[in-house]
């Protein structure tokens, strides 16, 4: 059994608004668990593996340009060793973290596996978190190549479809290059191998020169996995988001945006811009309001349209929770959109090029999902919110002096406590499963929940009509329900034509909807797509709402998708149901 | 305050549409005008048979075509209107309502200074079914066409 092991890493810092205190901290978690579980922070699939140290060597930028040093460095040497130092302190540590991991260290063990079994188990890095910084960082390359492959966007005719077919950036290249510069100067210090390496003009860095996964048999290519929350949702934001309010104006996308309903937890009410600090729900909300934002927006060509949606469709398909070849097939498509139309940002003037690694690195999304999976297995939004739940939360309990050791001493409590209480209810569960409840019919969870006592109740019809102009043909409506009604009800083949306008007087109006029950809002649950998804629950409001209910009301009816063509395909026998009493 | 809980089970009747890719052919977007009942403070003696449960007053909008419109890549909707241009109306089984439609107004040029977040769907022509609201939506409207 492969124990697939999955790290992810992020810098927080531990205080708000004052100070400057980083905890780098590493966090682990196995494949193994199913990921509707490892997406939970609180599950306890996840385990803070260590605190990476972290410096920005001030003190030794300082010594090295004052005239009493020793060592002598010109200005770029100077300035570029505090971010050496730092890379290599960060592969050190890892190093020491993950040797149990290495190919010449690695042991199988015995654990117990699923049934009850006796399994020999070998661990194995399948995957590491981390965003675009840390990237470039772990892989040992410059910030104008790609972690995965060896495409160069800034050479000459390069374009952003290199990324499709370039090879893969495997961590012998890396090490090929650094092997073959240490050889050819054997004696030079750090920050001339730096130099010497970056004019070899192949994408690595040289800030480091034994990288952690040196003695691992998997590259950074392999186990670096795109990130949907900075790869894809913040990517948006940043870029796409600023294209469209520089082509429209921001003043015209935040009024477009603000006009539109409400769709997911948040309606951007005085639009985006004047937005200080988003988050990344923020991030994967804007995505809801840009098509329609943008439809029919001035000075926007069909072109810039279409690189747009396409965008969007692509973001959209990476992070389903289940996909197969049709949709992948679909994902292509919309990638060949998105490059035929990307220039036309350089066109209007948006962009002077399309050199940004999180739009080249879209791409390697595709080849994840089919190596590891759907994307929401790699989102660092879980690492991100372990932030609060771990480090944060222990660092407001300690005295915030020497607070490492005393925040490592609690985790371990609250470890201890955690385990013992999940043994606990796992013996109880088997204890329970002796006498095994009776499956739950799940289908009792979807419906339409509606409150037993109407929100207003004997309401002349007349005065609703009188009212309100969009009830203005609620009388015809009730006497066209009624003659159907009557006429399916009916045994006879004849069948009653309704059609026109009538009133109160007609013979079709049934005499007990002279007085009403209202009801301004009721629940509908719907069930999932499929095993993939959640249940979704939907307040749906009337138009005709009374003031004490407006302060819920968004203004207008809710639109819904309604059965219209049942009878066509014998739907009907399956929709026709009754109400049942509470 | 007590419930009254509907069964619809129309998972079953989704699950079979979303198979047959007919989604967009059986299903009609509305906006829901009022909820209600014959009012049971009347006597409905008159009528033993009948079934006082709550029903839907909706105005349709036209038939979702069966390609995105190739202006805005979305699939896009009117206001249904009779021959005398009223709205049409319908009164409607409450589950006939399958789920939320996220129908979104569309804007052309420059957006007019009265326009409100409440009033712009009396004043708008077109609607657009966005796909890109939730997951969901987007797979039963993307993979029904």
């Amino acid at each position: 059994m492969i124990q697939a092991v999955i790290l992810a890493s992020d810098e927080t810092h531990l205080t708000n608004f004052s100070g400057s205190k980083v905890f780098h901290a590493l966090y682990m978690t196995l494949g193994n668990i199913y990921g509707h579980i490892r997406r939970q922070p609180q599950s306890g699939a996840w385990v803070l593996l260590a605190i990476l140290p972290s410096s920005s060597f001030t003190q030794t930028l300082l010594n090295l340009t004052s005239p009493q040093s020793y060592v002598k460095l010109n200005k770029n040497q100077a300035a570029s060793l505090p971010g050496i130092l730092k890379q290599c302190l960060y592969h050190e540590c890892m190093a020491i973290v993950i040797d149990p991991l290495c190919y010449a260290k690695r042991r199988s063990c015995f654990v117990l596996g699923p049934g009850n079994k006796i399994h020999s188990s070998m661990a194995c890095l399948v995957g590491y978190i981390a965003d675009m910084k840390e990237q470039f960082m772990i892989a040992c390359v410059t910030p104008r190549a790609c972690p995965i492959c060896l495409a160069q966007p800034r050479l000459h005719n390069s374009t952003i479809q290199d990324h499709c077919t370039a090879k893969p950036h495997t961590g012998s290249s890396t090490l090929d290059v650094l092997y073959r510069v240490r050889n050819a100067h054997p004696d030079v210090p750090i920050w001339k191998f730096r130099t010497l390496v970056s004019k070899e003009k192949c994408g690595v860095s040289g800030y480091v020169e034994h990288p952690f996964w040196e003695d691992l048999d998997v590259g950074p290519s392999h186990f670096i996995c795109q990130d949907l929350l900075h790869g894809a949702h913040k990517f948006f934001w940043d870029h796409p988001c600023k294209w469209i309010a520089s082509l429209i104006g921001t003043e015209c996308l935040d009024r477009r945006i603000s006009l539109l309903p409400k769709e997911g937890l948040h309606h951007f009410k005085s639009g985006i811009s004047k937005l200080k600090q988003a988050s990344g729900r923020e991030h994967r909300d804007l995505l809801k309001y840009i098509a329609p934002a943008l439809a029919g927006a001035p000075r926007v060509t069909p072109q810039f349209r279409d690189f747009i949606l396409a965008l969007l469709h692509i973001i959209m398909i990476i992070q389903l929770p289940m996909l197969d070849d049709n949709i992948l097939g679909e994902l292509d498509k919309h990638f060949e959109v998105m490059y035929a139309n990307a220039d036309e940002a350089i066109s209007l003037g948006l962009r002077k090029n399309l050199w940004i690694p999180k739009l080249m690195a879209l791409t390697h999304f595709c080849q994840d999902i089919q190596l590891g999976g759907v994307s929401s297995n790699w989102s660092s939004e879980t690492p991100e919110t372990l932030h609060k739940l771990l480090p944060k939360s222990l660092y407001g309990q300690t005295n915030h002096k020497d607070y490492h050791i005393p925040m490592l001493e609690m985790l371990t409590v609250h470890e201890t406590k955690r385990v013992r209480h999940e043994y606990i209810q796992w013996r109880s569960s088997i204890q329970s499963s002796q006498h095994p409840n009776p499956p739950l019919d799940h289908t009792q969870n979807y419906g339409i929940k509606i409150a037993q006592r109407p929100h207003k109740q004997g309401v002349a019809i007349t005065s609703l009509t009188a009212k309100s102009g969009s009830l203005a043909g609620l009388i015809s409506a009730i006497c066209k329900f009624s003659a159907e009604a009557d006429a399916t009800a009916s045994t006879s083949t004849a069948t009653h034509q309704v059609s026109g306008t009538y009133d109160l007087s007609s013979p079709w109006f049934p005499r007990r909807y002279n007085k009403l029950d209202l009801w301004w809002s009721y629940r509908l649950t719907i069930p999932p797509f499929n095993e993939f998804y959640e249940r979704e629950t939907r307040t749906i409001w009337c138009k005709t709402v009374e003031d004490h209910q407006k302060s819920k009301w968004k203004g207008y009816g809710s639109c819904v998708f309604v059965l219209a063509h049942p009878k066509r395909h014998g739907i009907h026998s399956m929709s026709a149901t009754t109400l049942k009493g509470p | 305050m007590g419930f009254i809980v509907c069964l619809p089970p129309h998972s079953k009747a989704l699950s079979d549409i979303t198979k047959t890719k007919l989604f967009l052919a059986e299903y009609r977007p509305a906006e829901v005008q009022l909820v209600f009942r014959a009012s049971s403070r009347l006597s409905i003696s008159e009528d033993k048979q009948f079934e006082n449960v709550p029903m839907a007053y909706v105005l349709w909008y036209t038939d979702i075509p069966s390609v995105p419109s190739d202006t805005s890549g979305m699939f896009v909707v009117r206001k249904a209107l009779d021959h005398a241009n009223h709205p049409q109306g319908a009164v409607i089984s409450l589950n006939k309502i399958i789920f939320h439609c996220p129908l979104h107004p569309s804007i052309i040029g420059d957006p007019r200074p009265q326009l409100t977040k409440e009033n712009i769907s009396a004043f708008a022509t077109e609607f657009y079914i966005n796909p890109f609201s939730s997951g969901q939506v987007y797979q039963r409207v993307q993979q029904s066409h």
